[in-house]
């Protein structure tokens, strides 16, 4: 990159259902946070905050809540203040494109997720083909079924490696307080769970309604420095579509992570992903997307994801830990995950990850998911 | 590829019944929602400036402070807007199309703050900027905490 983006603040609100609690509330605690870590404020003559990058899900959550209260929440009423209605990770990517491009010195990213006040099923479904998928039933959790299927029956991936994957998450969890779920699992207990669509089970999924929000305060090179004595540079990032229509993919892979990753890795001088980063932050919204992903991701080769799973490389204390949060399947919310990720590696390039950090972390990882079955992938390379 | 004389549909039309139930959390606007059921009207202040807002708000939209400060807007104000649908509009309350009757209307309370709401007097003609307007409440026993407590604003 010609010019580097640093992440100088980042905060999130603890996840958990919050009923009580106005979105504009969420908001206002995580936007409050990075702006008094950093003394910055709103201001038009360069010397604090240029734009917002918000995302969140309006529909999900009922109100426009991005739109309606954004603006005076963070005090970027009458400013520009862009919206991001996918993941969270392509809010990041969009606010460093805002630096990179040079149109902004200092962005604050804002994202917020409210699961409790919507069956997201229904909405879910809207996401659907409206001619020829919708009237079928299929939703996000049916998609995914489809593509666990399909993937652990092309690559003999076993119902025992998939449980490991959420043993693992909940483990990593108790290290983290701001994680939602963090009960202690056997793999029997997971393979014992009830079945939720088929393949998939209800302790595979991630846990739902679950509320909260993040932000992040970018800036470019000479400001961050000034800013904080620990930034964390954003050192590669790409996004990639995959078709909206199962049909058209096969999915036992995934295509479009694995341009999304290479496109990213290539920025950031990335030639072994699983040897050079040192912690990673992906977004498993059911247990079999996390070996799917790994794959996707280049930390090991198609259809060795449930091997790497089986190997314990990722576990705390392994070669690449992945997830030291807990991740979504500890209950991060919709929208917000990829978001959750970027805020995490920070925290673990700062040293300030307390009990999950993972000691001397100088590379990261991150990544965000969106759509049925994967459809659109985010990945975020970060270095100290 | 079709022949010319097959038939090629340009439409296709599905409804999708569904009822879709937010469960909005109130948080710090329970305050406003509460008074609503009481019979009464009240907006949150700026400190710096003391201007009253409705919807309620936990910072101040102009000038980003804090606002803690709960004012009792009254029972009147005056008429900023009025306008009358003259074409049938969807009841988000019921989702059938529906002709109104009533205008809507655009309310400074005496508290100062601005709200809307329905109004009484079906003519817009007799509409005036500046005339004050009251509201009629639901009975007691009826309200729930939301705008529509007030029934309408009636001319004074
Ligand atoms: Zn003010």
């Amino acid at each position: 990159m010609a010019r580097r983006v640093g992440i100088v603040a980042v905060a999130q609100t603890k996840f958990e259902e919050k009923p009580g609690v106005h979105i504009g509330e969420l908001l206002y605690q995580a936007s409050r946070d990075v702006m008094k870590q950093t003394g910055l404020e709103f201001k038009d003559d360069g010397t604090g905050i240029d734009c917002t990058v918000a995302s969140g899900y309006d529909m999900m959550s009922g109100p426009g809540g991005a739109y309606m209260f954004l603006g005076y929440i963070v005090g970027a009423w009458q400013r520009e203040d862009e919206r991001v209605i996918e993941d969270g990770s392509m809010a990041v990517y969009y606010g460093a494109a805002q630096i990179l491009s040079g149109h902004a010195d200092v962005a604050l990213v804002v994202g917020y997720s409210k699961e409790t006040q919507i069956d997201k099923n229904l909405i879910e479904c809207l996401s659907l083909d409206q001619i020829y998928q919708r009237r079928i039933g299929l939703d996000f959790v049916s998609s995914a079924a489809l593509q666990a299927m399909r993937y652990t029956t092309k690559y003999g991936i076993t119902p025992e490696q998939l449980a490991k994957v959420v043993v693992k998450a909940r483990k990593n969890a108790k290290n983290n307080p701001y994680a939602y779920c963090c009960d202690s699992l056997s793999v029997q207990d997971v393979l014992r769970s009830t079945m939720l669509c088929d393949p998939i089970r209800v302790q595979e999924a991630k846990p739902t309604p679950v509320d909260g929000a993040c932000a992040l305060i970018l800036a470019n090179e000479e400001k961050a420095k000034k800013l904080t004595k620990k930034p964390v540079w954003i050192t590669g990032v790409s996004s990639c579509y995959d078709h909206h229509e199962l049909g058209y993919r096969d999915l036992a892979d995934c295509d479009s992570l694995v341009t999304a990753a290479s496109k990213a890795y290539k920025m950031a001088g990335i030639t072994n992903p699983f040897k050079e980063f040192d912690v990673a932050e992906i977004s498993e919204h059911y247990s079999y997307q996390e070996p799917l992903w790994y794959e996707g991701l280049g930390l090991c080769g198609k259809g060795q994801g449930g091997k790497l799973i089986d190997s314990g490389k990722t576990q705390m204390g392994g070669e690449l830990p992945v997830n030291p949060s807990g991740g979504v399947l500890s209950g991060i919310p919709h929208c917000l995950a990829g978001m959750h990720s970027v805020v995490e590696c920070a925290l673990q390039l700062r040293g300030e990850a307390g009990d999950r950090q993972v000691k001397g972390a100088k590379k990261a990882l991150a990544h965000g998911v969106d759509g049925p079955a994967g459809q659109l992938h985010c990945v975020i390379t970060l270095e100290n | 590829m079709l022949k010319k004389e097959e038939p090629q549909d340009p439409s296709v039309a599905f409804r999708y019944p569904r009822v879709i139930t937010y469960k909005h959390s109130l948080g710090y606007q329970s305050k406003f929602a509460h008074a609503l059921k009481m019979g009464r009207i009240i907006a949150t202040k700026c400190p710096v400036d003391g201007r009253c807002t409705i919807p309620p708000r936990i910072v101040c939209p102009m000038h980003h402070v804090k606002q803690t400060e709960w004012v009792d807007q009254g029972q009147r104000g005056k008429l900023l807007s009025a306008f009358k649908i003259n074409f049938p509009m969807f009841d988000s309350r019921t989702g059938d199309l529906k002709s109104w009757e009533t205008p809507i209307v655009s309310i400074e309370l005496e508290g100062g703050a601005r709200m809307d709401g329905w109004c009484s007097e079906t003519d817009t003609e007799k509409l005036k900027p500046g005339m004050v307007l009251e509201a009629v409440w639901r009975p007691a026993e009826e309200r729930q905490g939301r705008v529509d407590d007030i029934l309408y604003w009636k001319p004074v």
